[in-house]
């Protein structure tokens, strides 16, 4: 639940910043003179991307007439919903302070598994129920290896990714499938009400999970297990459950990514998958710095996403080689964590060493 | 009695010498002077908060003193880390004997003696295996130098920092509470084993809580209490009872019962039309639990109390199903006894836990005074932003919380200021029934009254409280009942003492009778 407007006084993005081992620095902060300027650091530190965001739109509008185009920013958007909806994928077992390096295998496998069912012939509402349901069942089943069989997650969904991508292998016989069901085309690459039906997916979905995190139980319950799973199981939280749930929200969702990918690609290779796991995972990270930094948040998320986006897609309009792209998303990322943790040093007055 | 008795006697192979320190406002140690003797075990004794480890860390390097002197060999020395102390011969053992769980003993013991005369290149295990049990065979320790450390048993970890210790060449050895989370028979055991350094000449200064240890092991005694020296001579001419009063100056007795002074009596005279059960243990057991009994009544705080192995240290999560029980039931008032007592059964039935350790069990430290406090209610405020609020407003104004503002995180508040929120978080779930462990640690004495306060209230309104706490003379200033655990014996139900002294002795009293 998200508790900041409770009172008057601006959230301290000091003491909202994660609290190193080496012990909570002393209390009582003055309230008075300072917080004209507490509030003023705040929205610089909790906003600085977006102001970059809006920064970087009007500095490509400016520079090339093909940038700020009806054109440009649906292929933009759409060309992002994938992985948008990956990134809020991982986002769940990071909040509850897990990794699920499965998702790449999984979405290769769920789109393998929409366009085997379809070469098959089978419906396609029956098709597209099987995918979500795949999804949130391996996703779930990833919990379960880690909550009841007591896995390491990184291990669990590193073991049942390898396991999903020779399942791909298996269905596809090392081919490339282009039976794709046509809901999923319209799905990729349609339109509704003048925007791509991808957009509107990416956004309802993102909407659905800020008020799942930030304003009913469950979320506030996953943010607590996240922060210390002993507290919340004290505080009569069913852990357990809530861990395995946060694995099959994570499951469901990239089983949706599937569903955009397979449109918007028309077929797919055996190979889909793997690559867009570190990118989901730096845009998750990138969004700890927004809107309430310190957390895995979906408006961070969303935010970073954009940002890459809109910097790679200017940077390529202005005519920059193709591989400064991955140059712009890893930089981008450091320099954003390191911003963050520099400004909340200064802010906590440089207490001791490595943090 | 500082520097004059032992100060001065020949063959001291290490002294203090009239040792101050302070930290901020607090006097850690005031004048305190000990010296060690070749082949005798000096023992020090204290309660929590007397200087005892501030001594240690001092005499073991890991800081200086802000005036007094260190003498090795009756050489001042001046110590800037543990690494200068090692080099002078002092040799420290901690209580949670520090050996790398994945490692073999061999290994652990090459790793901690810095892989003294190993050859850089060409290490060979049987070698360490051969070195590693000479030197445990030399000592008596009974361990295979090639089992893994995390199948020891704790007495033999103890064991086997020991013989590390005394490897190094130490000739002065610092045990600090080595025996505390030992069973007695695995404590005689180490304590066999330090006798028997001692008498090879190994000068052994011992820090325990226990008093039969002293008068059983110790040859020497120093009792501390507010930083000062209580007690300090040959440990045969004091009685039990004498080292217990030694450790509870009269002083602080006074402060705490001047201000309870007015209240308590009239709620010992309520104590006995106490209300209603609200929840009955019958024959609850656990790791070093022994069958348990208990009624919790409404309207009354039960006090509860024992040694380290008397299981003292698992009931509170017992008791809120923070670990799995044994064997045995709880029954709460208004519901049928649980299947399996775990901790959101607890919480659904109204029992509720401040656990000892604040941020590690008891509250979130990245999330904010406001979420630590919505945590075990979520549902009853979800969508009720105002009732939230309210609730917090009146954590914060009842327990007087500060920083005010219920956006900071609880990992920026002081310590006395998060245990407020924690004790809030639970008082605002009104529960049937609260499991307080320890839950002063380390809370100054405003905080400590407001807290007893707000638990009082709702005492009075028809809550039960279960106050477990190894400061004695909290449990006979704000109990009703007491309860003292015994190891291998079935708890005691005793009439509240009117003085601290009084519970210390009946707590320490079967420890004097020798092992059970």
């Amino acid at each position: 639940m998200n508790m900041e407007d409770l009172d008057t006084v601006k959230p301290d993005p000091a003491t909202a910043r994660a609290v190193t081992a080496d012990g909570p620095p002393p209390a009582e902060r003055a309230e008075g003179p300072g917080l004209l300027r507490t509030v003023g650091e705040a929205l610089i530190q909790r906003y600085a991307q977006i102001v970059l965001l809006v920064l970087l739109i009007v500095v490509f509008s400016l520079a090339t007439p093909n940038f700020a185009t009806r054109q440009n920013w649906t292929s933009l958007l759409v060309s992002q919903s994938v992985i948008a909806l990956m990134t809020l994928a991982v986002l769940f077992p990071l909040i509850v302070g897990e990794f699920d390096l499965s998702v790449g295998y999984l979405l290769g496998f769920c789109a393998m598994l929409g366009a085997y069912l379809t070469g098959k012939g089978w419906p396609v509402g029956a098709v597209l129920v099987a995918m979500v349901v795949c999804g949130m069942v391996a996703g779930a089943w990833n919990g379960v290896l880690n909550v009841v069989f007591g896995i390491n997650s990184f291990i669990a969904t590193l073991g049942m990714g390898i396991v999903l991508s020779a399942m791909t292998l298996m269905l596809s016989n090392g081919a490339i499938l282009t039976t794709v069901p046509g809901l999923a085309k319209t799905l990729g690459r349609g339109y509704a009400v003048q925007v791509a039906w991808a957009v509107w997916i990416v956004a309802i979905v993102a909407i659905i999970c800020f008020y799942l995190l930030q304003h009913t139980p469950v979320g506030a319950r996953l943010y607590a297990i996240g922060g210390s799973e002993r507290v919340a199981f004290l505080a009569g939280v069913r852990t357990g459950r809530y861990k395995i749930l946060a694995f099959g929200c994570a499951g469901g969702l990239v089983s949706l990514a599937a569903v955009l990918q397979l449109g918007q690609a028309g077929s797919v290779t055996p190979s889909l998958g793997p690559d867009l796991l570190l990118p989901a995972y730096a845009a998750a990270f990138l969004g700890v710095t927004t809107y309430r930094p310190g957390f895995y948040n979906v408006p961070g998320v969303i935010v970073a996403i954009l940002l890459l986006a809109v910097g790679f897609n200017g940077l390529s309009l202005l005519g920059v080689p193709f591989w400064v792209q991955p140059l712009f998303n890893g930089l981008a990322l450091l320099v954003a964590v390191l911003a963050a943790r520099f400004v909340a040093r200064r802010r906590t007055g440089e207490r001791r060493g490595p943090a | 009695m500082t520097g004059e008795a032992p100060g001065e006697a020949p063959g001291e192979v290490m002294a203090a010498r009239a040792l101050c320190k302070t930290f901020g406002a607090t006097q850690a140690l005031l004048d305190v002077s000990l010296g060690l003797v070749p082949g005798a075990v000096h023992a020090l004794a204290g309660a929590n908060g007397s200087g005892k480890s501030t001594l240690i860390k001092i005499m073991s390097g890991v800081f200086g003193p802000d005036s007094g002197q260190l003498l090795v060999d009756g050489v001042p020395q001046e110590w800037s880390s543990p690494m200068d102390s090692r080099a002078a011969g002092v040799g420290v053992v901690h209580q949670e004997a520090p050996l790398v769980d994945t490692l073999k003993v061999a290994d652990c013991v090459a790793l901690l003696g810095g892989f003294e005369g190993v050859p850089a290149l060409g290490l060979s295990h049987r070698a360490l295996v051969r070195r590693a049990q000479r030197l445990l065979d030399e000592h008596e320790v009974p361990v295979d130098a090639r089992t893994t450390c995390a199948e020891l048993g704790p007495a033999d970890r103890a064991m086997v920092s020991l013989a590390v210790a005394t490897g190094q060449g130490s000739r002065i050895l610092i045990l600090d509470e080595v025996t505390a989370s030992l069973r007695q028979d695995d404590a005689e055991q180490v304590l066999g084993l330090v006798r028997r350094l001692a008498d090879r000449g190994t000068a052994v200064l011992m820090v325990t809580h226990r008093i039969g240890e002293i008068t059983q092991y110790a040859d020497r005694l120093t009792v501390l209490a507010s930083g000062r020296t209580q007690y300090d001579g040959p440990s045969a001419d004091v009685t039990a009872a004498r080292i217990v009063e030694y450790m509870l100056p009269e002083q602080r007795l006074a402060t705490e019962q001047v201000v309870r002074a007015d209240e308590k009596p009239a709620h010992r005279e309520e104590a006995a039309v106490s209300g209603p059960n609200l929840m009955e243990i019958r024959g609850l057991t656990g790791n070093r639990l022994n069958p348990l009994d208990l009624d919790i009544r409404a309207g009354e705080i039960v006090g509860v109390t024992g040694l380290p192995d008397s299981g003292v240290d698992e009931l509170p999560y017992l008791l809120a199903g923070g670990v799995p029980p044994h064997s045995g039931s709880v029954q709460v008032r208004g519901f049928e006894p649980a299947r399996t007592w775990t901790a959101s059964t607890a919480r659904r039935q109204g029992v509720a836990l401040l656990p000892r350790d604040r941020l590690s069990h008891g509250g979130v430290a990245v999330l904010s005074i406001a979420d630590n406090i919505a945590l075990p209610s979520l549902r009853r405020f979800w969508h009720r932003r105002a009732a939230l609020r309210e609730a917090i407003g009146r954590v914060v104004r009842e327990l007087d919380v500060r920083p005010r503002n219920p956006s900071a995180s609880l990992g920026s508040l002081s310590g006395g200021n998060q245990q407020k929120v924690l004790l809030g978080k639970w008082l605002s779930t009104d529960p049937k029934v609260l499991v307080l462990d320890e839950p002063t640690n380390g809370v100054d004495p405003g905080a400590r009254l407001l807290m007893f306060e707000a638990v009082r209230r709702r005492v009075d309104r028809g809550m039960g409280a279960v106050l477990f706490s190894s400061e004695f003379e909290q449990l006979t200033a704000h109990c009703d009942r007491m309860v003292v655990l015994r190891p291998g014996a079935a708890a005691e139900e005793i009439p509240v003492p009117d003085n601290p002294v009084k519970l210390a002795r009946i707590v320490a009293s079967p420890q004097e009778d020798g092992p059970r």
